[in-house]
């Protein structure tokens, strides 16, 4: 009898033991992490997912299509984007679905924000000398009345037949930059594939145009991380800083213009001096954000950051808004649905959308 | 049944039960640290140049290191526990004038040269929208 019982209690705590062990393997969550210089940016995608093996091949996939996709929308490139820049006016260029798919987008954009957001200004920002390899050189210049008048008033359009899914550009005053929605597209395409894997969670970041999702109908034990994902609003004037962070459940876009992205300062002389984020005494900011109907950098804001359900929707509106500037720009956010935003006036006050009144935003620049 | 519960109950000493409760209390105390990769957190400075780890440079050991990336040389120091970028080509200077980081999940991003100084570990914010 004894010795049976001592049996059974080596039996009871090998159980014990062995449901514990069983517990901390099906708690674990492998994260994978990696980042790639794509993009003129850091691209950097985060996957959470209970097998390591899935996250790393969803990154992996991930990866690769960011690449592909990286091709196919630069300006220069060899793409059909890069194609349609090169023939100039009035040739029609056969354009890749993924090309399409956003000329499209961008011309939804552009009637939606009454021509704040504008994918046909290519030849003005380049004018400005904001071009794909500004990063090096880190200054621009400020072109002459005369240089930039027959650029804004050309009538400018990008002429799209989607049957034949074509494309042609109005007239030679056009260059289609998609610089403010593809990065957008990008991750939106990224996060689909990494959304075909089983994984519990995934940060996509490019530069700053994030996109995160939870997959919150999985049962999840007790001592799981369930906090929300944590994005910070970056504050325009100081690089240290940030201006508050926005907590983020299930799947949410999230992208910011600002002026200190891409700019430089004049002095009264003309001299030029690199971009920063702080204000320099006596010198103005020229910066990367065109309004499209003065040709010139937008005045009045200096960050617009979008919260929507989509990276595209995020980018395109951050761009629209910083040009609308506050008033007409609130409005546009008020009247999109699951749209959000945080803007920040030139004079240092904060504003934010109905949607953030929760989020601790100060109301002015700290 | 309850024959079997009444013999174990018997059988089981005050120290057996002492000594289950203390195995699982330990074990659930020990279950959060699990998920928190907490070797790295905090101690180290990542460097990549293009997404490459090219040093694991400790917190610990003043020092100064150059890499090199695609636009020139990147110098960055440690020292007293903290790192930062000396040098690094690129007129924005954004990731000279972000200063000292010493906190897990402080980042430093020399864009124009592609080279990136991270302290792993978990900073409570996931990303900044810029």
């Amino acid at each position: 009898m004894r010795k049976t019982l001592s049996l059974l209690k080596i039996f009871v705590f090998g159980v014990l033991a062995s449901s514990l062990v069983l517990i901390y393997l099906q708690g674990r969550v492998a994260i994978v992490q990696e980042e790639q210089y794509l993009l003129g940016t850091y691209f950097r995608i985060k996957a959470q997912s209970r097998s390591q093996d899935q996250a790393h091949q969803a990154v992996r996939e991930a990866f690769a299509e960011a690449k592909r996709l990286a091709e196919e929308f630069s300006r220069t490139g060899t793409g059909s984007l890069g194609e349609l820049n090169r023939q100039g006016c009035c040739a029609a260029v056969q354009l890749t679905d993924d090309v399409l798919t956003v000329l499209e987008a961008a011309q939804k954009y552009r009637e939606l924000s009454d021509g704040a957001f504008d994918p046909t200004i290519g030849k003005i920002v380049d004018l400005w000398g904001f071009t794909q390899d500004w990063d090096r050189a880190g200054v621009g210049r400020i072109p002459s009345e005369e240089a930039l008048r027959p650029l804004v008033e050309a009538p400018r359009n990008i002429l799209i037949d989607p049957q034949t899914k074509t494309a042609r550009l109005s007239s030679s005053a056009v260059a289609v930059d998609l610089g403010g929605i593809a990065k957008g597209y990008i991750v939106d395409r990224v996060v689909e594939i990494l959304k075909k894997h089983e994984l519990e969670s995934a940060l996509v970041d490019a530069g700053g145009n994030i996109r995160v999702f939870t997959l919150r109908s999985r049962r999840v034990l007790w001592w799981e991380d369930r906090r929300p994902f944590r994005i910070a609003v970056q504050h325009p004037r100081d690089e240290r800083k940030i201006i508050g962070i926005l907590e983020i459940w299930g799947d949410r876009a999230l992208a910011t213009s600002g002026d200190y992205q891409r700019c430089f300062f004049a002095d009264a002389l003309g001299n030029i001096f690199p971009c920063r984020y702080a204000d320099e005494p006596d010198k103005i900011r020229y910066h990367h954000i065109m309004d499209p109907k003065t040709g010139k950098p937008a005045r009045g804001l200096i960050s617009a950051t979008i919260v929507a359900p989509t990276a595209m929707e995020a980018d395109a509106l951050s761009t629209a808004v910083f040009v609308l500037g506050e008033q007409r720009g609130l409005a546009l956010i008020e009247s999109l649905p699951d749209v959000e935003g945080v803007l920040v006036t030139e004079e240092g006050r904060i504003l934010t959308s109905s949607g953030l009144r929760e989020a601790s935003f100060p109301t002015e620049l700290p | 049944m309850r024959e079997l519960v009444r013999t174990v109950r018997r059988y089981l000493t005050w120290g057996d039960y002492m000594l289950i409760a203390l195995v699982l209390l330990g074990a659930s105390a020990t279950i959060p640290l699990l998920h928190k990769n907490a070797e790295a957190s905090g101690r180290w400075a990542i460097v990549r140049v293009d997404g490459q780890i090219v040093h694991q440079l400790p917190l610990a050991k003043d020092q100064e290191v150059t890499v090199i990336g695609p636009a020139g040389e990147t110098v960055i120091q440690v020292q007293g526990g903290r790192v930062r970028v000396l040098r690094s080509p690129g007129a924005q200077e954004i990731c000279m004038r972000q200063g000292w980081i010493h906190k897990p999940g402080q980042a430093l991003i020399c864009l124009p040269n592609r080279v990136t100084i991270e302290i792993p570990g978990d900073s409570g914010i996931d990303a900044i929208s810029r």
